[in-house]
């Protein structure tokens, strides 16, 4: 469950990049440590964020927990459809789950994100 | 740690265990709003075997009971159970217990699992200053295993299990019924709102009864239900949850329990306290509250009136029901007023609440379930 093509952050959010946009969410892992998601706090589409920032929040029936941004830039367009059903979070967390898209200020800031190999290796750290 | 006797079964069943209040617990099985619907559409099994269990029979059980808690005892009949609650002098809630009278002169308190040990011990103590030799008073948590079987399809479901009908056993009562071979304490009690069953086991047949009703309810419908659940159930009807509503430092009166504390009946611990906050009135009063905005509040948060802080959160969640945020809230007696307009600062952010009377869910609402939470 942690696809090759996506980057990987530390606070369980993943990058796609295409060009000099990048597609953020959280992983697999996290929304499964977060449980039903039934709310999440979008970014302002517009805003200018920096890497490892917060940008949001996402409430589970369990908890609140902090939506961070793995890489700076502007916010192009989040994803609307989370606002009427979060569960996409759960169900989906690498498609439909998507969260913002985001024109990057510093491509190579994904570099220093974790790869999918790295990722597995930390996530037995995790547990 | 604690196990219950059920802890293999709920580690077969995948559930993802928890820490509460010393016991290795299901948070979940399937998730939180699966087990949860599962509750209110047909039906879900709990182990609550957790809680504490404590038998006092003899002559003078009833007297102890009168004095340490607040409801009146003296009004149930056998097979009766009650809500009530224990209170220290100050009239602050050392527990919030359900009180069953199983026999003449033979008593069953259910009490939360955080207090079990304090209240043995406060048992012990009242029973020696008011000087009571004709009782006994057994902790017999570890000996007897409690499930509980809710929603609309829970009786037919133990029905089934029992080759008896169930028809007969009316709210808060409670009987013994022979179940594969063994007596087993059946009570119409629970704490999701729902039609719903409690069944005290002999922890050596726990395994057996709870298979077995996992395998009758599978055509129910039925499902295992973990703690997430019980607490979004629990919420959603404004039931209290000690630790959060109940403390020592809050009284039945404060949290509008009132309905519990029988002023009548004669002296008992906390007594005058709670007289006195009632003629005089409290400083703080509990709210049910749901915002009126996308969010989601919780414990410790603040609640404000016109954006000055008038209180504290004490529960919070998300309804799946109403789909909406939802909590229940300590405030100042002036904005206790249902209709009132609030706000619950959520991390800096002032969300407007509106001030409801709980229960938050009615079951005349069922139908916004199915509307609401699909996909």
């Amino acid at each position: 469950m942690v696809p090759g093509d996506l980057r990987y952050h530390k606070e369980h959010e993943w990058v796609r990049v295409e060009g000099t946009r990048a597609t953020i969410g959280i992983s697999h892992f996290a929304q499964e440590a977060l449980g039903d998601i039934v709310f999440i706090e979008l970014p302002k589409v517009g805003a200018t964020v920096t890497a490892g920032q917060e940008i949001g929040e996402i409430e589970s029936t369990k908890a609140t927990s902090l939506l961070y941004t793995p890489v700076s830039g502007t916010i192009l367009c989040v994803n609307d459809e989370l606002h009427d059903h979060p569960e996409l979070l759960n169900q989906d967390p690498y498609g439909r789950g998507w969260i913002a898209e985001i024109e990057l200020a510093n491509p190579s800031e994904v570099d220093r994100l974790m790869t999918n190999t790295q990722y597995e290796e930390y996530l037995q750290t995790q547990t | 740690m604690n196990k219950t006797t059920l802890f293999d079964a709920h580690r077969a069943l995948q559930a993802k265990m928890v820490d509460f209040a010393g016991w290795s617990m299901p948070l979940q099985y399937s998730g939180v709003i699966d087990e949860y619907r599962a509750v209110r559409e047909r039906a879900g099994l709990f182990d609550v075997s957790h809680m504490g269990r404590i038998r006092l029979s003899g002559e003078e059980a009833l007297p102890l009971l009168q004095w340490v808690t607040t409801n009146d005892a003296s009004r149930l009949d056998e097979g009766q159970a009650h809500y009530s609650m224990v209170c220290n002098p100050n009239g602050g809630v050392k527990d919030d217990v359900f009180l069953y009278r199983l026999g003449a002169q033979d008593y069953l308190l259910c009490v939360n699992a955080s207090n079990r040990e304090k209240i043995m011990q406060w048992l012990e103590e009242q029973r020696q200053v008011t000087v009571r030799q004709k009782l006994t008073i057994i902790d017999s948590s570890f000996e007897i295993t409690q499930l509980a079987l809710q929603g609309p399809k829970s009786r037919t479901i133990l029905e089934r299990l029992t080759g008896s009908s169930l028809a007969a056993l009316g709210m808060r009562q409670c009987r013994k019924y022979s179940i594969a071979d063994s007596e087993a304490l059946i009570a119409r009690t629970g704490y999701t709102g729902e039609l719903g069953y409690e069944l005290y086991l002999a922890a050596d047949q726990a395994l057996l009864i709870w298979s077995q009703l996992l395998e009758i309810g599978r055509d129910h419908g039925l499902k295992p239900a973990g703690l997430g659940a019980r607490d979004l159930l629990r919420l959603e009807m404004g039931y209290f949850l000690y630790g959060h509503e109940l403390t020592e430092d809050t009284t039945p009166i404060e949290a509008g329990a009132e309905w519990v504390v029988a002023f009548n009946k004669g002296d008992f611990v906390g007594a005058q306290a709670l007289q006195q906050q009632r003629t005089r009135g409290p400083t703080r009063r509990l709210i049910g509250f749901e915002l009126l905005e996308k969010g989601v509040p919780r414990q410790g948060m603040t609640v404000l009136a016109n954006g000055v802080p008038t209180g504290i959160v004490t529960s919070g969640n998300f309804s799946p029901i109403l789909q909406k945020g939802i909590g229940l809230a300590y405030v100042a007696p002036v904005n206790a007023t249902v209709g009132m307009k609030l706000e619950i600062d959520i991390r800096g952010r002032h969300l407007p609440a509106l001030v409801v009377k709980p229960p938050f869910y009615r079951k005349s609402r069922n139908a916004v379930l199915d509307k609401g939470t699909r996909s």
